[in-house]
């Protein structure tokens, strides 16, 4: 594709089995490849009736004559894009494009409607509980779970299903993290949308179990739409995104009581109890050095300070695997500095 | 929900039928559309067992021989003993068909079957196992469906918002197709399954026992889940709707998560067109809201829809404000379903 003058604006539309987002991005490629979100719209999908979600969405932007690009997994899809001569992106392709871009030791963590395909056996949806600040029933969980798998647009009304929406994310979470994942970018469902950071950070952390991760969070759920565009545009370079995905900070696994951290200053000894999460300040951008030792192996591990700092967790893991502990709970997501 | 809409019902035969009715033909409910021979199956008697003998020993207190005609009562073996005669005798009319290892297999006798329509209509199509009838219907899509396609009259059990409970399932719902109630429970399901109930049809069932039961087999009766997962009352519009279908005769299917239920010319008057769709949530629309731990807000009209407002769990959402009977709230518009007319 080529852009005239280096500019051109798309309004690509991404089709998911409970959502659709349309955004309208303007791309500069004079100094840098900048893709700049200008707006966005994001609505339920209209199963059965595909063309009612896509039109609304069309509509909003109708007064620029801009390139329209669709992509998604439901069917009939592609010859919708053919009807309303739209530019079309198999999503296999879009996948792949992204998952290059992004290369193998970045792990994208979409919590989309699929998510809740992915674990049906009640003794893990039960665990959720254990994670929980508030008391449920075990079947009032396993219902509101599996309500989400019928109606997956639905959104968390109250704190009680908010935190019970993040649990599923965390059960699926901890069967994804591997140990060469270096980046973790959350994107979709409850994560975008989660109003606190700081709680994402303690599912990222209850999820650990050897890794050391730099955490990103992409608010604008623009991730799968990246892969259309860079699919379409045969992109594959440096690029940035406007607004940015967010760096979170990063989240380490410790073994041992004693860390180096040096952020530039020569290097400081912080001990940590056992069994605790320790948050340490460091700003967005700078380059963190982290020594510790795992068993006698030594570890040194170069990360960056990001918007809620950096955590380190002495828990032992699996954690939490038994009954509800409100207390316990509710220590961990103060010691990650959640706001009430 | 569809109120009233054309179909195609197909009238499947329990075996090979001698069809009594022509194509173009028009019929009514009770119209009987063909005769079939329906075999019973089979019996196994435990004759060695009864007998207290050696399976081997069996052939030599036989009284009846293999392929031989049977009534129930009828003695098929028996033995003398020192304190009298053992009798073993059969269960059943049928067919002495085999003998192994002391246990005999009675062949139970076909069973003469008039296979009435079921629905007013048009006959459109014939076929070997099936005869298809063109009508007008109510039909009531749910979310869930279990088992195989089932048939008989309704009869509510419940009301939308109670539990069905198993006390409330007695001999008089054999063969029938039972509605209501916000929950249906394994207990009152293997009750159900006992007294010979055709179908279920209520609000909700709990995750647990839906996975218990086995998603996609067949335990003997067809449950169809209308709203979901949990303690889900009925909606008012399905409530009014299907109260008004009570005593008709109804098809469940499992695989379409449907109860159709075809309509006669006095429940025609009573019924209006309605067509599901999607469309955009506009002010003044009736709605029902979805998925909730508190499901007994039940039906409402929108009489604002705001812009992004922040949810009490600090989540951003498009908010929809919806008047219901007694109170006004505030809910996201993404978790309302709107009720079309």
């Amino acid at each position: 594709m080529i852009l005239k003058n280096n500019r051109a604006e798309f309004l690509i539309i991404d089709v998911g089995s409970a959502w659709s987002k349309g955004f309208l991005v303007n791309i500069n490629r004079s100094f840098e490849t900048i893709i700049k979100i200008e707006d966005k719209i994001s609505l339920p999908t209209s199963i059965g009736q595909l063309d009612l979600t896509i039109n609304l969405i069309t509509n909003k932007f109708k007064l620029k004559e801009i390139p329209v690009i669709l992509s998604g997994k439901l069917d009939g899809l592609a010859l919708l894009a053919r009807d309303n001569k739209y530019f079309w992106i198999e999503p296999e392709e879009a996948e792949l494009s992204k998952n290059r871009f992004f290369g193998s030791q970045t792990l994208i963590f979409d919590a989309g409607a699929h998510l809740y395909n992915e674990v049906s056996k009640l003794s893990d949806i039960d665990r959720i509980n254990s994670f929980l600040t508030e008391a449920t029933s075990h079947i009032e969980t396993e219902n509101y779970i599996a309500n989400k798998k019928i109606y997956p647009h639905l959104l968390p009304e109250n704190n009680l299903q908010l935190q019970i929406e993040e649990g599923f994310s965390r059960l699926v979470l901890q069967k994804k993290l591997k140990q060469n994942t270096g980046a973790l970018i959350l994107t979709g469902g409850v994560l975008s949308n989660h109003p606190k950071m700081t709680s994402l950070i303690l599912l990222v952390l209850d999820a650990l179990d050897e890794e050391i991760l730099q955490i990103y969070l992409d608010k604008e759920q623009f991730i799968p739409s990246l892969g259309v565009l860079l699919s379409f545009l045969k992109l594959n370079t440096t690029l940035r995104l406007q607004p940015e995905i967010i760096n979170l900070g990063a989240a380490v696994q410790i073994g041992a009581r004693e860390v180096i951290l040096d952020s530039g200053d020569g290097g400081q000894k912080i001990t940590i109890k056992e069994e605790d999460i320790v948050r340490l300040p460091a700003k967005e951008g700078v380059f963190l050095k982290l020594e510790f030792k795992r068993g006698s192996k030594k570890i040194v591990a170069s990360l960056l300070g990001g918007s809620t700092g950096l955590f380190l967790d002495s828990r032992k893991k699996p954690i939490n695997t038994g009954e509800v502990d409100t207390a316990q709970n509710l220590k961990w997501r103060a010691a990650v500095g959640e706001e009430k | 929900m569809t109120k009233r809409r054309k179909i195609l019902l197909e009238r499947k035969f329990p075996a090979k039928a001698k069809v009594t009715v022509g194509i173009g033909e028009h019929i009514m409910a009770e119209t009987v559309i063909g005769q079939a021979q329906v075999s019973s199956g089979q019996r196994l008697v435990k004759i060695a067992q009864i007998l207290e003998v050696r399976g081997s020993d069996v052939p030599k207190y036989l009284l009846k021989k293999e392929g031989e005609r049977i009534y129930k009562g009828e003695i098929l073996a028996s033995r003398k003993t020192l304190f009298g005669t053992k009798a073993c005798v059969s269960p059943n009319d049928g067919v002495f068909e085999s003998i192994e290892g002391g246990i005999a297999m009675i062949k139970l006798l076909p069973v003469p079957v008039k296979v009435a329509a079921g629905a007013k209509g048009k006959v459109v199509q014939i076929k070997e196992t099936a005869v298809i009838i063109e009508g007008e219907a109510a039909q009531v899509f749910g979310t869930l469906g279990i088992g195989f396609d089932r048939e008989g009259a309704i009869k509510i059990v419940a009301k939308p918002d109670e539990f069905i409970l198993p006390n409330l399932v007695d001999h008089t719902a054999r063969d029938k197709i039972l509605v209501g109630g916000a929950c249906v429970g394994r207990t009152t399901i293997e009750k159900a399954v006992t007294l010979g109930v055709s179908g279920i049809v209520a609000g909700g069932i709990s995750y647990r026992d839906y996975l218990s039961l086995g998603e996609n087999s067949d335990i003997g009766v067809t449950i169809l889940i209308l709203e979901g997962f949990g303690i889900m009352p009925i909606s008012s519009d399905l409530w009014e709707m299907l109260q008004k279908l009570e005593n008709n005769y109804a098809f469940l299917s499992a695989r379409e998560r449907s109860l159709t239920v075809p309509l006669s010319f006095s429940n025609h008057a009573q019924m209006q067109k309605e067509i599901p769709a999607w469309k955009e949530l506009a002010v003044g629309d009736k709605v029902k809201v979805i998925g909730s731990f508190i499901t007994s807000k039940s039906i409402g009209k929108v009489v604002e829809i705001g812009k992004e407002a922040k949810l009490e769990n600090g989540i951003i959402v498009q908010k929809a404000t919806v008047k219901f009977n007694q109170k006004i709230e505030d809910l996201p518009s993404a978790n309302l379903e709107i009720l079309t007319e």
